[in-house]
C-alpha cells in the first residue's frame, strides 16, 4: 500500500469513528476503551443511570448500543462477588414500583459469562416475586438493538407483557419472555398491574463501584426512546410512540460518575467517567 | 431399663424415623461422583421453581446416575455429570469447576420446551427454538448461591438457578430462576 493510500485509510478511520467497513470483510469493531472502574462499596443496591417518564404506557421500548463496562475493584470485598450483574435496559412499570417487566442486555461479573440479552418481570410464583432468564443471544460492542416490552392483547395462551430482543422488521428478533399471567386482568390477584404504567429506560448496576455501560469515548446510546399508547392487538408488530420529551426532566443518575447527556429527540447517552 | 427410658427411646426413634424420611422426600438419592460432586434427582420444595412461570414445560425420564440417557434417535446422550460440569460454567453457584460453599445440585433429564423463546427476522416468521429437546435442567440451589434481582430497593437475590443444557450437543440453552 502506498505511503498516502494508507494515510487516507487511516483518516477515513478515525472519521468513521473505528467502524471501518474491510473491503469484502464486512464491519469490523474495534476494542471498546474501557471506563474507569473505582473500588467497590461494602454494600449492594440498585443504581441507575437513565431516564423515565409518566406517559400511560401498555409497553416501553429502546435501542440500545452494547458498550463495554468494568466491575468494581477489590477489596474491599463487594458482597455480591462474581455474581454482580450490570445491565441497560428498557421497562415497563406500575406507578408504585411493584409490578415491572424489563428486557436488555447485562453480564454478570464471572469470568465465563458473556454479554446477553436477559429480562426480568414481577410473578408471585417466582421466589421473592421476581422471575429472571437469561438466553445465550450474545451482543457485543456496538450493536444497536431494538429492547421493548408491549402488552400483547392476545386470547392464546392469555393476555400478556411479552418482552423483546430486536426490531423484527430490520434485525434478528427474538421472543424473550412474557408474563404467564394477565397483568391488566383485576382477577390476576397480586399479579394484577395497577394504572397506570409508566416507562423507563436506563443502565443498572448494583455496587456504587460498578460502571454503567459506556465510556466518554464510546457512550450507550438510548435512541428511539418510546411507549405504547394502546395494547398489542394484532399479529403485527405493535407501534410505539417516541416520548419526545428533550429536554429530560426525569433522569436519574444516582452517582456522580454516571453520567447523562440528552442527544436530541426521543434519544440519550450513558456513561461512566471521572467527571462528566 | 424402666419404662421411661423405653419411652425416651420410642420417641427419639420415631422422631429419627420421621426426620430420615422427610430428608428422603426433600432431597431423593443422592450421589457422590469422582468429580466430587453429589447429583441429587430432585430439588427441595423452597427452591423448586415452577416451570409454568417461564412458559416452560419439561417431562421427565429417569437416568441412573452416572449413566447416558438414549435420546429420540437412539443415540446417547451426555451423562448427568457432564451436564453438571456443563452448567457450571455458567451458573454462579460454581467457580473454576467447584460448586460455592453452601451450593447443592440437581440433574434432571427429560424432554425440555420453551414456549415462548423465539426467533424471527425480516422475512422470517418467529420460529420457536426449543421444543422437545433432550435436556438436562440442572439446579443450583442453596444460600451460598445469591442472584441480584432487578427492581425497587432493597436488593432482593434469588438462592437458586436453573441452568438448561442439551443433552445432545452440551450446549447451553438457557438459564431460569
Amino acid at each position: 500500500m502506498k505511503r498516502g493510500t494508507l494515510i487516507r485509510f487511516l483518516i477515513a478511520l478515525v472519521v468513521a469513528g473505528g467502524s471501518a467497513i474491510w473491503p469484502g470483510v464486512g464491519p469490523v469493531k474495534f476494542p471498546e476503551i474501557a471506563s474507569a472502574n473505582s473500588a467497590c462499596s461494602t454494600s449492594s443496591g440498585h443504581y441507575y443511570d437513565g431516564y423515565g417518564d409518566f406517559y400511560d404506557t401498555w409497553g416501553a421500548s429502546a435501542w440500545i448500543v452494547t458498550r463495554s463496562f468494568n466491575f468494581c475493584t477489590e477489596p474491599p470485598t463487594n458482597p455480591l462477588g462474581d455474581k454482580d450483574f450490570i445491565s441497560a435496559w428498557s421497562m415497563v412499570v406500575t406507578s408504585d414500583l411493584n409490578h415491572f417487566a424489563q428486557v436488555g442486555y447485562g453480564r454478570y461479573k464471572k469470568s465465563t459469562d458473556t454479554t446477553h440479552v436477559f429480562a426480568e418481570y414481577t410473578y408471585s410464583g417466582c421466589s421473592n416475586g421476581k422471575c429472571k432468564v437469561d438466553y445465550p443471544v450474545q451482543t457485543y460492542g456496538g450493536d444497536n438493538i431494538k429492547y421493548w416490552n408491549a402488552y400483547h392483547n392476545v386470547s392464546s395462551p392469555h393476555p400478556r407483557i411479552e418482552m423483546w430482543a430486536g426490531d423484527c422488521q430490520s434485525q434478528t428478533c427474538y421472543d424473550i419472555a412474557g408474563t404467564p399471567y394477565d397483568p391488566a386482568n383485576t382477577n390476576s390477584g397480586t399479579d394484577y398491574w395497577p394504572s397506570p404504567w409508566y416507562e423507563q429506560y436506563s443502565g443498572e448496576t448494583k455496587n456504587t463501584g460498578d460502571d454503567v455501560p459506556g465510556s466518554v469515548g464510546y457512550k450507550a446510546s438510548f435512541t428511539s426512546v418510546a411507549y405504547l399508547p394502546n395494547p398489542w392487538k394484532s399479529s403485527t408488530y405493535p407501534t410505539f410512540q417516541n416520548v419526545a420529551d428533550y429536554p429530560y426532566k426525569n433522569t436519574e443518575p444516582t452517582e456522580p460518575y454516571y453520567c447523562f447527556q440528552p442527544a436530541g429527540d426521543s434519544a440519550f447517552n450513558i456513561w461512566t467517567a471521572g467527571t462528566c | 431399663m424402666n419404662r421411661y427410658l423405653l419411652l425416651c427411646g420410642a420417641i427419639a426413634v420415631a422422631i429419627g424415623g420421621t426426620l430420615t424420611l422427610r430428608l428422603r422426600y426433600v432431597t431423593g438419592p443422592t450421589t457422590v461422583r469422582a468429580s466430587g460432586v453429589s447429583i441429587s434427582r430432585t430439588v427441595p420444595s423452597e427452591y423448586l421453581t415452577p416451570l409454568s412461570a417461564f412458559n416452560l414445560r419439561f417431562t421427565e425420564t429417569q437416568v441412573a446416575p452416572g449413566e447416558h440417557p438414549v435420546l429420540p434417535g437412539g443415540a446417547a446422550g451426555i451423562t448427568d455429570e457432564e451436564a453438571v460440569t456443563k452448567a457450571m460454567a455458567q451458573s454462579l453457584g460454581a467457580v473454576d469447576g467447584q460448586l460455592s460453599p453452601g451450593v447443592q445440585v440437581a440433574a434432571r433429564f427429560g424432554a425440555f420446551s420453551d414456549d415462548v423463546f423465539a426467533k424471527g427476522g425480516p422475512g422470517a416468521p418467529m420460529q420457536l427454538l426449543y421444543q422437545n429437546r433432550p435436556a438436562w435442567i440442572v439446579t443450583f440451589f442453596g444460600p451460598g448461591l445469591t442472584i441480584p434481582l432487578d427492581g425497587p430497593d432493597p436488593l432482593a437475590v434469588h438462592h437458586e438457578q436453573n441452568v438448561v443444557i442439551d443433552a445432545d450437543t452440551g450446549d447451553y440453552l438457557m438459564g431460569y430462576s
